[in-house]
C-alpha cells in the first residue's frame, strides 16, 4: 500500500506473517546463538511464543521524570492539603521537605471515560479514550542514572541489552532493509548509549540512532549515502569490491565471516535506497505535517520525531523510541519547565495517536508514554519536585491494551503506589507479552547463564489487557 | 531456566547454618487455636499460599508459610517470625511494608495486618506442620573434590607427545599441536606463504602492516634465521607495547571517563595506559605487572620514579564505571567493590566472582564467604572520597613524585600568583572607597543614562560587542544596510527643567563613519551635529560631550542618530543628561570633587584591569601542574566486611575475615598484617609461581591473540561454565614455562610465532573440516580479523599520515563532566589526531565511532576477546566515511607520485594494503575499473585530478575488502 507519499510499504498483512519475513530463525539451528549471529547480520523474523497483540512499540521517553501528580494523577486531597506535612515516612535520600504542594494545574475529567486529565496536555486529554493508564508504576533508582537504565535496559546497575534489543533479537524486522529498533534523539547522558544498546546480544539488534538527546538535528543515519547521483558510481565500486571479495572467499574455500561480509555489503547499499525515503518528511503532505505541530517553533522538533517514529512503524521497524531531551527534571520552577515541556509534546503526541488510529496501525501498534520516573507530592526549595520511583505513570495506547481504562493507584496524595502496583518488570513483561513473547523464555545464553530482560522478576499486568 | 530464578531457591549462608528444629509440640491453647483457624488461616491462604506454599509455582524467596517449620526455618533472608516479638519479625515488618513489601501487589488493609501483629504477639500459635518435608537445598561445597576440577589443580610440565612426522614439529608446542592432530588422523595445513607470514606476524605483534621496506628484506633474505630476524625486530619495536598493550588495555576495562550515570573525565587515566605500554616494551615480568597493578602503593620503592609508577598502575582498580549519583552510598561503596572484584577475578584468574555476591556461586566453589573475604580488602581501599555535588560522588587524585625543578617552578608560579592576588584584592578594596566616596560627593550621579536598549529604534539594527568599549550590556548597530531609512532615538524622562550637559557613547574604532548625523531635540529647538565614529569617545573612551542644552522636564526633548549619508557602520549605544545648572545639579566646587573622586575610580579600574591581565599572562605561561594520578589508597579505618545476606546492602550477616579464595589453596588464605588492607597479600597471592590459574590465564590469552582462539576459548572464564582446553597439556607445559622463563611476555610471544602451527596457511581442507569443524586441533590458522585500531592505523599508516609518537592526556580540554546529561553531546574533543588509535579519547558512552563500528572493546567490562560482527554499518562505514575516502585519495597521490606505469602502481598498491604482489586477472580488472571511471568522469575536469580519483576509488575498493581487513 501507499500512503501517498510514494513509499512502499510492507502492507500489515505481511507483518502479520512475520515468520515468512527474512531468512527464517530455523536457518540457524544447529548453529550456536553467537555463532549464527557473527555468520550473519541476521535481521531475522522469528517464531512467537504465543499470538501476538501488537507487532511493534513506540516509546515516547519522558527524560528526566515528568510529575505524575501534575499531569494524569489527580489527587483531590493533595489539593486539599498543600502546605501540610506529610502524614506518613518520604522516601529516603531525597532532597524534598515533607510539606505537600498541591498542583498548580487545574485538572478536569475527559472523554467518555472521564479520566482526569490536567490542564498541561489538553490535546492528548482528547484522546483518553484511547489510552491506558498505569498510574501504580513503581522502579528502582532514586537518581537518574538508575532509574534511566531500569526503563532501558529492566536492570540499574550491570549493563544489560536494551528493551528494543531484546524486541529486535525476539522478533527481527520485516523490513530487510532497515535495521529492527530505531531510537530517536536518544539521551546522550544517563548511560548514553547503553540505553540503546544490545549488550552481549548480538550487535545487529542494538539501535540505529538519529539525532540525540532530544534533538533532531539534520535527521541522518552516520555514513548513509543519499545522493543518488553518487549512489550510481558507488554501484560500480561495489561490484568492484565483492568481486575481490568473492575471489577472497573462493581462494579461503569456506568462510563464514567472508560470506557474512558480502552479503552486509549488499544489506547496506539496500539500505542506503530505503533509508532515506523513510527519513524524508518533506514529502508528507501539509496537513499531516500540521497535525504533528511541524513548522510551529514549539513542536517542531518533537513533531518531527513522532512522525518520523510513524513512518519507521510502518516500514516495519519492531522497536522505535522517541526521546525528549532530559528536560522535566524540575527540582526547582516545576511551573515554567512542565509549561514548556508540555507544550513541546502535547501536540505532537495527539497528532500520533490520531494519525496512528486514522490509519489503522493503532491495533497493532503498542505506543508506551513515560520518563524514568515521577515526581514527589512535597516539595522541593519553594516551587520544584523531587525524584519519585515509589509511585507514578506511565500509559500505553493501541497494540491489545485497554483503551480508556485507568489502573493502580498510588496513596491519596500520589507518593507510594499502593493499588494493582507495576513494577518496571511487570511494565516489561507485559510489553513482551502484547508482542507473543513469554519474557521468560525470551532468553540469551552468555557467559554460560541465560539473561533475561527481567532477570528473575516480572508478572504479566493480565488486567490491562484487552 | 535462567540462572537467577533458581539461585533464589539456593538457600543464603543463614539457611546452611543447622536450624534448631521445634521440640515436640505442646498442645496449642483452643482460644488461640480458635483465633488462628478463623482469623489467621484465611489471611495465610488468601494472601500469602499464591507465592509462599506448595500452591506456588517456584517457592519465593525460598520461604514457605504453609506450616509451622516454614516460618520458623524462615526463607533466604531467615525466620519470618519470632513467637511473641511483632516488630523483630520480619513478616510483621513486610506487611508493614517497612522492610520487604509484601504482598507485592499491595499494601494489606491496616485491620488485616492487626490481625497477623496479634497472631504474633500471642506466640503465633500454629497447629500446621509439614507433611511433605523436602530435603534441605542448601549446597555445601566439598573442597576436595572441587579442587580436582583442571583448573584448580596445580598445573605441571608435561613431556612433549611423540609424534610420525618427525620433521614437522620446530618447537615443542608443534608436537602437542601435531599429537593431537595425528591422533583423529587430520594432516595439518601446508605452511602459509612468507609474505602470508610476514602480514600476519606484523599485524599481531605491532598492530601495523609491514612496510615495504621491510617486505623486500624478508623477501630477499633466504638466511635460516630470517623469520627470527622478523621477529626479534618487531618485538623490539616501541609499536609492540602499543599494540599489545592495548590488548591488556581491554582486559583493565581502560577508559577516559566513567561513563555510567555521572560521565566524569579521567583527568590521569592516560597515566596508567601509557604505564601499560612502557610494561609490554620493557617486558615487564609479569607477576610484577600484577602486583603494581593490585597493590603498586604498598610496595616498596628506591627511587621516586619508581615510586610514581607503582603508584600509578593502581589505577587499574580505580577505571571501572560507577553509578556516582546512587544516593544510598553503602550500595555505591558495595557496587564499587564489586566491580573491584570481578574484576580482580576475570582478568587475572579467569573467575567469575561477581556471582557470589548473593549466593553461593552456582557453578564454581566460590562460597559468599569467600567473597565477603575479598569484599573486606577492598572496602579497607579507598576508591571514591567526598562528593563533586549532592549525592554524587567523586575521588581524589593522589600526588605523585615531583621533580625539583618542576616543584621550585611552580613555588615560583604560585608566590607571583599569590602577590598578584593580593594586589588585585587591595584594588579592589580601594575602588570600593573610591566609588563610595564618588556616591557621598555625586548627589547627582551620573545623570540620566538611556542605554539603546530602552531606545526606539527605526529598521533592523544589530546586536554587538565587539568593541570593549560600551554602556550597559552591548551596543547595536546599523550593519551598513538601509542607510537613511534606519534611525534610534534616545529620550529621556527628565525629572526637571533646565540645562543639561548631552553626552553620547558609540563605541568608537575603524570601520564606523566618519560624519554620524545626530539630532538634539530640546527645549527651544533641534540642532544637528555629526560625530565622527571612529575613533574612541574622548570621555573614559565611552562618552562624547555633545554640548549644554536646556530641557522642558519630562520626555519632550531627546537625541537621534541618523544614517543618512553615512557610508560606514553607525553606531548607537546610550545617550547621557548631565544636568548642568546649579540648581539642578552640583555648584563648581562640588563639581570639582565630582571629577576628583570619579578620575579615581576610573584609573583604580584601569589598574585591575591591567593586573588581571597579567595575571591572565601569569598563568598562560604557568609550569604544568604537580603530576596527580588516578590510584588507589589505603583507607585510614581497615575493617573485616560484613556478609550481606543474599546480597542485599542493608543485610547485615557476620564479619568476614579478610582473606582469598579457599578453591585456590590446600589451606584458608587470611591476610596476615591486619594493619593493611591485605591488598599486597592479596597481590602476593595472585602473582605466585604455583597459584593454578595466574601463569595459565595470561598465557591463555597471549596464546588467543595470536592463534584467533584460546587453548582454553573461553578467555575470562576458566571455571565449570568455560570451555575446557583443546590441549590441556601444552597450556601447563607453556604456564610452567612461563613463569621459569621470569614471567617474560616477549619470551613467550616469540616462542609461539616461530613455531611451526602459527606458520600455517589458513586454507579451507574438506576432510579435516569433517573430522574437526571448529578447527580446535588446529590443523589450519584462523583467519583473524584485524582489530578495530589496526582498521584504522593501517589506513593512516598507508596514506602516510601516521603520527607514531606516543601522547599524552587525550582529555586535557574536556571539562569535568565529559558528557553532561542535560546538554547535547560531550564538552569538546578532538578525534582528529593522527596518531595511533590507542591514543584517541576513551570516553564512555561516547567511544570514537570508527572503532566501536569494528567492534572495540565495552570498557565497562573486562574483554578478553571482543565479540566478531558482520553488520551493515560496516560496510556503510567503509563505503562512505570520509575518513577512509580521505585516507584512499591521500594514498592515491603517493602512488601516483611514485610511478607513471600502471602495473607498477597496482603493485605498489597490493604490497602497501595486502602485503602481495597482485595477479593477471586482478590486474586486469583493476585497469579496467580505472579506464570506467575515466570514461564516465566528467570531460572537463582536469586530467591530474580525475587520474587521481579514479586510483583513489580503487585503493577505496581495496581497502574495503575483506582481504584488507583479515589476516590470512
Amino acid at each position: 500500500m501507499t500512503n501517498g507519499t510514494g513509499i512502499q510499504h510492507v502492507s500489515r498483512r505481511s507483518l502479520l506473517k512475520s515468520s515468512a519475513c527474512g531468512f527464517g530463525y530455523l536457518a540457524f539451528s544447529g548453529l550456536s546463538n553467537e555463532q549464527a549471529h557473527a555468520a550473519h547480520s541476521s535481521h531475522a523474523a522469528r517464531i512467537s511464543h504465543h499470538p501476538a497483540r501488537a507487532k511493534r512499540v513506540i516509546f515516547l521517553f519522558m527524560h528526566g521524570g515528568p510529575s505524575h501528580v501534575d499531569l494524569f494523577d489527580y489527587k483531590p486531597k493533595l489539593q486539599q492539603d498543600s502546605g501540610k506535612d506529610l502524614p506518613f515516612a518520604a522516601a529516603k535520600n531525597i532532597s524534598a521537605v515533607p510539606k505537600l504542594m498541591a498542583s498548580p494545574w487545574k485538572f478536569a475529567k475527559h472523554g467518555a471515560s472521564g479520566l482526569w486529565v490536567s490542564e498541561l496536555l489538553p490535546n492528548i486529554a482528547r484522546h483518553v479514550d484511547d489510552l491506558c493508564v498505569i498510574r501504580s508504576l513503581h522502579s528502582r533508582g532514586q537518581s537518574h542514572g538508575q532509574a534511566v537504565s531500569m526503563v532501558h535496559t529492566g536492570s540499574d546497575n550491570l549493563i544489560r541489552p536494551s528493551v528494543g534489543a531484546w524486541i529486535s533479537y525476539g522478533l527481527g524486522t520485516c523490513n530487510r532493509n532497515l535495521p529492527g529498533f530505531v531510537s530517536i534523539s536518544p539521551p546522550s547522558g544517563h548511560g548514553g548509549p547503553h540505553n540503546y544498546g544490545s549488550a552481549f546480544l548480538p550487535a545487529a539488534h542494538q539501535a540505529t540512532t538519529i539525532g540525540r538527546s532530544g534533538k533532531l538535528g539534520d535527521a541522518r543515519i552516520r555514513n548513509l549515502e543519499t545522493n543518488a547521483k553518487v549512489l550510481a558510481g558507488q554501484r560500480r565500486q561495489l561490484d568492484l569490491l565483492q568481486a575481490m571479495n568473492r575471489d577472497h572467499l573462493k581462494a579461503a574455500g569456506r568462510d563464514d565471516q567472508i560470506a557474512g561480509a558480502i552479503e552486509s555489503f549488499e544489506l547496506a547499499f539496500r539500505m542506503q535506497q530505503t533509508a532515506p525515503q523513510v527519513l524524508d518528511l518533506s514529502k508528507e503532505p501539509q496537513h499531516i505535517q500540521h497535525l504533528y505541530g511541524i513548522g510551529v517553533k514549539q513542536t517542531d522538533n518533537f513533531g518531527k520525531q513522532c512522525l518520523l517514529a510513524r513512518r519507521f512503524a510502518e516500514a516495519g521497524v519492531r522497536y522505535i523510541q522517541v526521546s525528549t531531551g532530559n528536560v522535566w527534571d524540575q527540582h526547582s520552577g516545576l511551573k515554567v519547565g512542565h509549561e514548556r515541556n508540555c507544550r513541546e509534546v502535547d501536540v505532537p503526541i495527539a497528532g500520533l495517536l490520531t494519525d496512528l488510529k486514522q490509519r489503522g496501525l493503532l491495533e497493532d501498534t503498542l505506543l508506551v508514554w513515560g520518563g524514568e520516573f515521577g515526581r514527589t507530592p512535597i516539595v522541593q526549595g519553594s516551587n520544584g519536585r523531587d525524584h519519585n520511583p515509589q509511585g507514578y505513570t506511565m500509559w500505553l495506547a493501541g497494540g491489545g491494551v485497554k483503551s480508556g481504562i485507568a489502573y493502580g493507584n498510588t496513596d491519596e496524595y500520589g507518593y507510594y503506589s499502593v493499588e494493582n502496583r507495576v513494577h518496571m518488570h511487570d511494565l516489561h513483561a507485559t510489553i513482551l507479552h502484547l508482542l507473543g513473547m513469554d519474557h521468560k523464555r525470551l532468553t540469551y545464553r552468555y557467559a554460560g547463564r541465560d539473561f533475561r530482560l527481567t532477570d528473575v522478576y516480572g508478572n504479566v499486568a493480565h488486567d490491562v489487557i484487552a | 531456566m535462567p540462572l537467577f530464578r533458581s539461585s533464589l531457591l539456593v538457600l543464603g549462608v543463614l539457611s546452611m547454618l543447622p536450624m534448631s528444629l521445634p521440640a515436640a509440640d505442646a498442645p496449642i491453647d483452643p482460644a488461640k487455636l480458635e483465633f488462628f483457624e478463623k482469623s489467621v488461616r484465611p489471611l495465610l491462604v488468601k494472601h500469602c499460599y499464591k507465592c509462599h506454599s506448595s500452591k506456588a509455582k517456584e517457592l519465593k524467596g525460598g520461604l514457605s508459610l504453609e506450616h509451622k517449620q516454614g516460618w520458623m526455618k524462615g526463607g533466604d533472608t531467615g525466620p519470618a517470625i519470632v513467637p511473641g516479638k511483632p516488630d523483630k519479625s520480619l513478616l510483621i515488618k513486610s506487611v508493614r511494608y517497612a522492610e520487604l513489601e509484601m504482598p507485592p501487589d499491595g499494601k494489606l488493609p491496616a485491620a488485616t495486618i492487626a490481625v497477623f501483629e496479634k497472631w504474633v504477639a500471642m506466640g503465633a500459635p500454629d497447629p500446621r506442620i509439614n507433611v511433605a518435608k523436602k530435603p534441605a537445598t542448601g549446597r555445601v561445597i566439598d573442597f576436595e573434590k572441587a579442587r580436582r576440577f583442571w583448573a584448580f589443580q596445580l598445573h605441571k610440565p608435561h613431556r612433549a607427545p611423540q609424534v610420525r612426522n618427525e620433521s614437522w614439529p620446530l618447537d615443542d608446542i608443534d608436537r602437542f599441536i601435531l599429537a593431537g592432530l595425528e591422533a583423529q588422523d587430520i594432516s595439518p595445513n601446508q605452511d602459509a606463504d612468507k609474505l602470508t607470514w610476514l602480514r600476519r606476524v606484523t599485524f599481531d605483534l605491532t598492530g601495523l602492516p609491514p612496510a615495504l621496506d621491510e617486505i623486500a628484506a624478508f623477501q630477499a633474505d633466504e638466511s635460516l634465521q630470517t623469520f627470527t630476524t622478523v621477529v626479534d625486530r618487531l618485538l623490539a619495536s616501541p609499536q609492540f607495547g602499543q599494540h599489545w598493550g592495548r590488548h591488556w588495555l581491554d582486559v583493565a576495562r581502560y577508559a577516559d571517563s566513567n561513563g555510567s550515570d555521572f560521565n566524569e573525565t579521567f583527568f590521569n587515566a592516560w597515566r596508567y595506559r601509557n604505564y601499560v605500554v612502557d610494561a609490554f616494551n620493557d617486558d615487564k615480568p609479569f607477576d610484577q605487572f600484577v602486583r603494581e597493578q593490585l597493590a603498586g602503593d604498598l610496595l616498596p620503592f628506591e627511587s621516586d620514579e619508581q615510586r610514581a609508577e607503582q603508584l600509578i598502575a593502581t589505577g587499574f582498580l580505580m577505571i571501572g564505571p560507577k553509578m556516582l549519583s546512587e544516593r544510598d552510598k553503602e550500595k555505591l561503596s558495595m557496587d564499587v567493590v564489586d566491580e573491584q572484584i570481578d574484576s580482580v577475578g576475570r582478568a587475572f584468574m579467569g573467575l567469575t566472582l561477581g556471582c557470589a555476591r548473593c549466593h553461593e556461586h552456582k557453578f564454581d566453589p566460590i562460597p559468599t564467604e569467600d567473597y565477603y573475604a575479598l569484599a573486606g580488602i577492598f572496602r579497607s581501599t579507598i576508591t571514591l572520597e567526598g562528593e563533586s555535588q549532592q549525592y554524587v560522588s567523586t575521588w581524589q587524585s593522589v600526588d605523585l613524585p615531583i621533580e625539583k625543578q618542576h616543584a621550585s617552578a611552580l613555588a615560583k608560579h604560585k608566590q607571583a600568583k599569590t602577590k598578584f592576588e593580593s594586589d588585585i584584592k587591595a584594588a579592589k578594596k580601594n575602588l570600593k572607597t573610591a566609588q563610595e566616596e564618588l556616591a557621598r560627593v555625586d548627589i547627582s550621579g551620573n545623570g540620566i543614562i538611556v542605554d539603546n536598549t530602552q531606545a526606539k529604534l527605526v529598521g533592523k539594527w544589530k546586536d554587538s560587542k565587539f568593541s570593549p568599549h560600551f554602556y550597559g550590556k552591548g551596543y547595536i548597530h546599523d550593519d551598513k544596510t538601509g542607510k537613511g531609512q534606519k534611525s534610534v532615538t534616545f529620550v529621556p524622562n527628565l525629572p526637571k527643567a533646565g540645562r543639561y550637559e548631552v553626552r553620547i557613547s558609540y563605541a568608537g574604532g575603524g570601520g564606523r563613519d566618519k560624519r554620524v548625523p545626530v539630532s538634539i531635540k530640546h527645549a527651544g529647538d533641534t540642532q544637528q551635529i555629526s560625530v565622527d565614529q571612529t575613533k574612541p569617545a574622548p570621555i573614559n573612551k565611552l562618552f562624547k560631550s555633545l554640548g549644554t542644552f536646556r530641557f522642558e522636564a519630562g520626555n519632550s526633548g531627546s537625541v537621534t542618530i541618523l544614517t543618512k549619508g553615512t557610508t560606514g557602520h553607525v553606531i548607537a549605544d546610550a545617550a547621557q543628561f548631565i544636568p548642568a545648572d546649579e540648581a539642578i545639579a552640583a555648584n563648581r566646587t562640588q563639581r570639582a570633587a565630582i571629577t576628583k573622586a570619579r578620575d579615581s575610580v576610573n584609573s583604580l579600574n584601569q589598574q585591575i584591569k591591567q593586573l588581571q591581565a597579567d595575571l591572565k599572562k601569569l598563568d598562560k605561561h604557568a609550569p604544568p601542574p604537580a603530576p596527580q594520578a588516578f590510584a588507589a589508597r589505603e583507607a585510614k579505618e581497615i575493617a573485616n566486611c560484613e556478609l550481606r545476606i543474599r546480597g542485599e546492602v542493608h543485610r547485615h550477616g557476620p564479619a568476614i575475615e579478610r582473606g582469598f579464595l579457599r578453591i585456590c589453596d590446600a589451606e584458608l588464605g587470611k591476610v596476615v598484617n591486619k594493619e593493611q588492607s591485605g591488598r599486597a597479600e592479596l597481590a602476593n597471592w595472585i602473582a605466585r609461581a604455583d597459584h593454578p590459574l595466574t601463569s595459565r590465564v595470561i598465557v591463555n590469552r597471549i596464546w588467543s591473540y595470536l592463534l584467533g582462539e584460546g587453548i582454553v576459548r573461553s578467555i575470562d572464564n576458566f571455571g565449570h561454565l568455560g570451555q575446557r582446553a583443546t590441549h590441556p597439556e601444552l597450556l601447563d607445559t607453556l604456564a610452567v614455562n612461563f613463569v621459569e622463563n621470569g614471567w617474560s611476555v616477549k619470551r613467550m610471544i616469540r616462542r609461539i610465532v616461530l613455531s611451526r602451527v602459527y606458520r600455517l596457511s589458513s586454507q579451507h581442507n574438506k576432510h579435516a573440516v569433517s573430522a574437526d569443524s571448529e578447527n580446535r586441533l588446529l590443523w589450519r590458522a584462523h583467519r583473524k580479523s584485524l582489530p578495530a585500531e589496526a582498521v584504522r592505523d593501517s589506513m593512516l599508516a598507508v596514506s602516510g599520515e601516521l603520527d607514531l609518537t606516543p601522547a599524552e592526556s587525550p582529555v586535557k580540554g574536556l571539562g569535568r563532566l565529559a558528557i553532561d546529561n542535560s546538554k547535547q553531546g560531550s564538552s569538546g574533543k578532538s578525534e582528529s589526531t593522527s596518531r595511533r588509535s590507542l591514543y584517541l579519547p576513551m570516553i564512555r558512552n561516547d567511544l570514537p565511532a570508527f572503532l566501536t563500528v569494528f567492534d572495540f572493546t565495552d570498557p565497562d567490562v573486562v574483554t578478553g576477546k571482543r565479540p566478531l560482527t558482520n553488520v551493515p554499518s560496516q560496510a556503510l562505514t567503509l563505503l562512505n566515511s570520509p575518513f577512509v575516502k580521505q585516507s584512499a585519495l591521500k594514498m592515491a597521490e603517493r602512488i601516483i607520485a611514485a610511478s607513471n606505469d600502471d602495473v607498477r602502481r597496482l603493485e605498489r598498491i597490493y604490497l602497501t594494503l595486502l602485503s602481495r604482489r597482485p595477479n593477471d586477472v586482478e590486474c586486469e580488472r583493476a585497469v579496467a575499473f580505472v579506464a570506467e571511471f575515466l570514461k564516465n568522469a566528467e570531460t572537463s575536469a582536469d586530467e591530474t585530478d580525475k587520474h587521481t580519483m579514479a586510483w583513489s576509488q580503487f585503493i577505496h575498493a581495496v581497502m574495503a575488502s575483506t582481504e584488507f581487513r583479515m589476516l590470512n
